[in-house]
């Protein structure tokens, strides 16, 4: 669904990323682990369009798409939940909600994809009138995969949806990943949890440097030695 | 003190702030959505005014001409504008970098030239509408037509501008984008379409106002500059990028500066617009209507 084939993309004169090959498919976790500052954002922000990538190729749905703007690559259903959630502070949940179906595509669709959403995390639909910025980090998270969902994406970019949350709420952000899994839609999850991300996924990529250091099935990359001591801590 | 009271002065603040409001709502809009900051937005007022004088006095067309011919032509030249010189400075990471302070800049150029060419063609003389306005009075309230027609339309407009904001889809992309562009981008809104709409719709509503100007007040190449100035005080009071907030305040700035100048006098009203503007750098740096949305 999404091929991405000796990809390099960086920051002005920064070069971050060197030669990403990695395909993500529909209906399956792809895990994307390494350290901090190892390139997972940069991927993830090259893949959704915010930066252009220096050289290589994406294509999605088999149609290249390095060169269209993120608005584009929403439209054809390539959807990011960012780090950090970037909500829209001062607008309701609601309105938050009711942005990621901006498309012309998903409009006609938005009030049924709402009460979907309101359904599968309740508390958001008890916050609807809220401002978003005044969201607890677990709550923020919900609004932004539920904004990611609004847009009917075929493909989630799911960027650290775990990180600075209470265990009891990442494990709620997990099963929610394996509820949209189960819809058919496929997911690159970047990751600092390595153990939960490999429980969970299909296949996985570890980035070191901006390079790809190991990738393969999930099971496999459990077993591996190296991944067992750097990421797993075993 | 009883002349403070009196409906006429009320119209009249009413009037004031209603165009101070349309005028800084085109600031406030190109601002939030792009963070450049239009030091000519009182050159697109002039220009607007000089559209509709052609229109009506040299062309003989009717207001109800005369007005949305001013926005419609506005409204072009913002979109020739952003996509001549503003598409490509945007577009370039390492111009983007320096964009607010080149911009001041650019604006600052475009303000001189628009001064010019309009002094070129129509020379610099001040020019006025033929009125053969009907004087109008209600209660203690005396007007002519075509003021309380621009006081209505300034309202109407307003009014509409509010409504589309806080409802249409449009608006809430605008919204979005003022917010934060990353995250408006991922959310599938066009950045680039929503940026020449930003210039196109600011420039319109500038261009309207200026045109509603011209029905009552004479004209000038260099009318322009004391509406940027009142638009600026207007968007610091209202907040950055918030553009209720800058209609609310648009209204304000009117309603101070005809009363304060009522109740002292003429002389007194640089200082209490200003005052009042230093007062709420001070107090509330963020504007009045909770401030900044960044």
């Amino acid at each position: 669904m999404l091929e991405i084939e000796r990809l390099e993309a960086g920051y002005g004169d920064v070069a971050v990323l060197h030669g990403i090959d990695l395909t993500v498919e529909a209906g399956a976790v792809t895990a994307l682990l390494g350290s901090n500052g190892a390139g997972k954002t940069t991927l993830m922000s090259t893949l959704a369009g915010l930066i252009a990538p220096s050289a290589g190729r994406l294509r999605f749905a088999g149609q290249p798409i390095e060169r269209l703007p993120a608005s584009r690559r929403v439209e054809m259903g390539l959807v990011l939940v960012p780090e950090g959630r970037m909500l829209f502070p001062d607008s309701s949940v609601e309105e938050n909600l009711l942005l990621g179906a901006y498309t012309h595509a998903a409009r006609p669709m938005a009030r049924a994809r709402l009460s979907e959403i309101y359904a599968l995390f309740p508390r958001l639909a008890e916050r609807r009138r809220q401002r978003a910025g005044s969201l607890s980090g677990g709550e923020q998270q919900m609004a932004a995969l539920g904004r990611g969902l609004m847009a009917g994406p075929k493909i989630l970019l799911l960027d650290e949806p775990s990180l600075g949350l209470a265990p009891k709420m990442a494990q709620l952000v997990f099963e929610t990943i394996a509820a949209i899994r189960a819809q058919g839609i496929g997911i690159l999850l970047a990751e600092q949890d390595a153990h939960a991300a490999l429980k969970l996924a299909d296949s996985a990529l570890v980035l070191e440097n901006g390079r790809p250091v190991l990738a393969g099935p999930a099971a496999q990359l459990r077993a591996n030695t190296q991944v067992r001591e750097s990421y797993l801590g075993l | 003190m009883s002349s403070l009271l009196s409906g006429q002065l009320l119209f009249a603040a009413l009037a004031t702030g209603g165009l101070y409001a349309l005028v800084a709502f085109g600031l406030n809009l190109i601002y939030g959505t792009l963070r450049l900051l239009n030091v000519a937005h009182g050159e697109i007022v002039m220009l607007g005014a000089y559209a509709a004088y052609w229109a009506m006095t040299m062309m003989g067309g009717a207001p109800l001409f005369a007005l949305p011919l001013a926005a419609l032509l506005l409204g072009a030249f913002g979109f020739a504008l952003y996509g001549g010189l503003f598409r490509l400075a945007l577009s370039r990471p390492a111009l983007m970098k320096r964009i607010e302070g080149n911009s001041l800049l650019l604006f600052f150029g475009v303000s001189i030239i628009l001064q010019n060419a309009v002094s070129l063609v129509f020379s610099a003389s001040p020019r006025a509408n033929k009125a053969d306005d009907a004087l109008i009075a209600f209660a203690d309230i005396q007007t002519s037509q075509s003021r309380l027609m621009a006081v209505a339309i300034t309202f109407l407009v307003c009014l509409s501008l509010a409504i589309a904001l806080k409802t249409s889809w449009a608006g809430r992309a605008v919204r979005a984008m003022i917010q934060n562009r990353d995250a408006a981008a991922i959310v599938g809104i066009p950045l680039d379409r929503l940026q020449a709409w930003s210039f196109a719709i600011g420039f319109a509503v500038a261009g309207l106002a200026g045109a509603l100007v011209s029905l009552f007040e004479q004209i000038s190449p260099f009318m322009g500059f004391p509406y940027t100035v009142a638009a600026f005080v207007v968007i610091i009071l209202g907040g950055l990028g918030n553009l209720a907030g800058s209609l609310a305040a648009g209204l304000l700035l009117g309603v101070v500066e005809t009363f304060g100048v009522a109740a002292t006098s003429a002389n007194w009203r640089s200082i209490l617009v200003w005052g009042i503007f230093i007062l709420v750098m001070l107090l509330k740096p963020q504007g009045l209507f909770g401030g900044s949305r960044r």
